[in-house]
């Protein structure tokens, strides 16, 4: 309790320090548009290091093995992809706000209210397993009611990032991740010392050999759905594309590129702790446990200590960045371009803290409830994002690539992913979004007769 | 085909090197930008 204090009391004073001078529209959706390399590597890293990765790498290890560490880390592969594609970003729309912008400017508005749709979906799932994540973690790991847990980190991230905007979530984010990734390094090199390595793969070959087989079927299915998934959640979300236009031009390329090599041993070194479960012969009563299960045992109240800290750091870092990012396009693609279209920059800035209170609100109500099928909702989306990223990626290389095509591509996309996720399993419906949003991307990209000039996506500043 | 010891103890040790002088690098990197008046 009074570590949580400690670091609530921490990030609101950072986000109001941060964020005091930032009055103009620019300076509080994107930081100025003139973020470094240091501050770029670390948003970019902390914000893709969500409970999840802390949680879920060891879960996915203890459950699919090797395949289910690497698969996690191909996350990173989206990241590194992203660095050509923020420095295009920069490039055609310097002036843009959001990943909504490019939508509207490239494909008209029918593609964009779909890509709405998905998007605002995908960061509402997102925002809601989160929320749910910090009820339930903070309760299994320090005894703190679901309500509290829930109730303090929500209400932290939404008073930082109202109060400091983009730096405030990108610097409270600079230190999450220095503090996520010495939490993780010293408990697997303390796993590893004291245990030393030999003994957990014999151990583990003895208990569960097929942890450690490389031929494992589903968890090579799951390695390339979650390359996609990944590749899908990063290419559509303002999440990065905010970061894009945060980032100066000279820094967008490293700084995504960077995150993403730095990323990707994060849920290899995560995972390990839970090959560590059989030597040290734990019983582990729920796969999502083995994280904080192995450490308490290891360093008993230190150990469960250190997790909870890297934890409230992880979500933290993810939340503020998603609320950020969702309000973004709230206050920009449904606010002014729907709603209020004259609305000048003062009049947006001034609504801003509404938008992220009232998500914050949204969310919050949403998770009260502890509705555990809510929590699934992320799994879903896999289908639905994966459907954007040949739109994406066609429609800001491509002169010919199709309007019409990029609305069907994300519709039929989104469907058949859904289809693949019910009929086969959870771990087909990235994959199968992805391939046919490609052919049908592909049909509409060799029809098509007409150019787009990319002239048309400098729009004029609000 | 299982993982040989010597490969997966490479894949740890590596992975866990990694993470371990990460918080240098960007605190270098951070320096580096505060040189060049480039924080943000």
């Amino acid at each position: 309790m009074i570590l949580l204090a400690v670091f609530s009391v921490l990030w609101i004073f950072l986000g109001w320090y941060w964020g005091k001078d930032s009055k103009d529209l620019d300076d509080f959706m994107l930081g100025g548009r003139n973020v470094g390399v240091a501050m770029g590597v670390a948003t970019a890293m902390a914000t893709w290091v969500t409970s999840n990765t802390t949680m879920v790498a060891p879960q996915l290890a203890y459950q699919l093995g090797i395949w289910g560490m690497l698969g996690y880390s191909l996350g990173s592969i989206g990241l590194i992809l992203f660095a050509p594609l923020a420095v295009r970003i920069k490039k055609l729309i310097p002036n843009g706000h959001t990943s909504g912008d490019f939508m509207r400017l490239r494909y008209g508005k029918i593609a964009w209210r779909t890509f709405l749709v998905i998007s605002l979906f995908y960061s509402i799932g997102w925002l809601v397993s989160l929320g749910m994540a910090a009820g339930v973690l903070l309760e299994s790991l320090s005894g703190i009611p679901y309500e509290i847990g829930l109730t303090v980190i929500l209400s932290v991230c939404v008073a930082y990032t109202m109060l400091g905007g983009l730096k405030a979530v990108i610097g409270t984010d600079f230190i999450q991740t220095i503090i996520i990734v010495a939490g993780v390094s010293a408990l697997g090199w303390y796993a590893i010392d004291t245990l030393s390595l030999e003994t957990v793969y014999q151990k583990v070959s003895e208990r569960n050999s097929a942890l450690l087989n490389l031929a494992m079927p589903a968890g090579i299915m799951f390695l390339f759905n979650n390359l996609f998934f990944g590749v899908g959640e990063i290419f559509h979300s303002n999440v990065w594309w905010s970061r894009s236009f945060a980032f100066s031009n000279k820094t967008a390329f490293r700084s995504f590129s960077l995150a993403g090599i730095f990323w990707a041993p994060i849920p290899i070194a995560a995972g390990f702790i839970a090959f560590v479960a059989f030597p040290l012969e734990i019983g582990i009563p729920q796969a999502d446990s083995v994280g904080p299960l192995v450490a308490s045992f290891l360093l008993a109240k230190t150990g469960s200590i250190l997790v909870f800290i890297i934890v409230f750091s992880s979500l933290a870092s993810s939340l503020d960045s998603l609320l950020a990012a969702t309000s973004d396009l709230i206050l920009t693609d449904i606010y002014h371009k729907h709603m209020r279209p004259n609305a000048t920059k003062t009049e947006l800035r001034k609504k801003v803290p509404y938008v992220i209170i009232i998500l914050g609100l949204v969310t919050y109500a949403l998770c009260l409830p502890r509705l555990s099928n809510l929590a699934q909702l992320l799994h879903f989306t896999g289908a639905f994002v994966a459907s954007t990223i040949w739109p994406i990626v066609f429609g800001l290389f491509f002169k010919k690539a199709n309007p019409k095509a990029a609305t069907w591509a994300m519709i039929l996309g989104s469907g058949f992913g859904l289809l693949g996720y019910f009929a086969i399993g959870f771990y087909t419906a990235a994959l199968i979004s992805a391939a046919v949003s490609l052919l049908v991307t592909l049909i509409g990209y060799l029809r098509n007769k007409v150019d787009f000039q990319f002239e048309n996506l400098k729009e004029k500043e609000i | 085909m299982m993982i040989s010891e010597v490969a997966f103890s490479l894949l740890i040790k590596l992975s866990l090197g990694m993470v371990s002088i990460m918080p240098v690098i960007i605190l270098w990197l951070l320096y580096k930008d505060k040189k060049k008046g480039q924080i943000w």
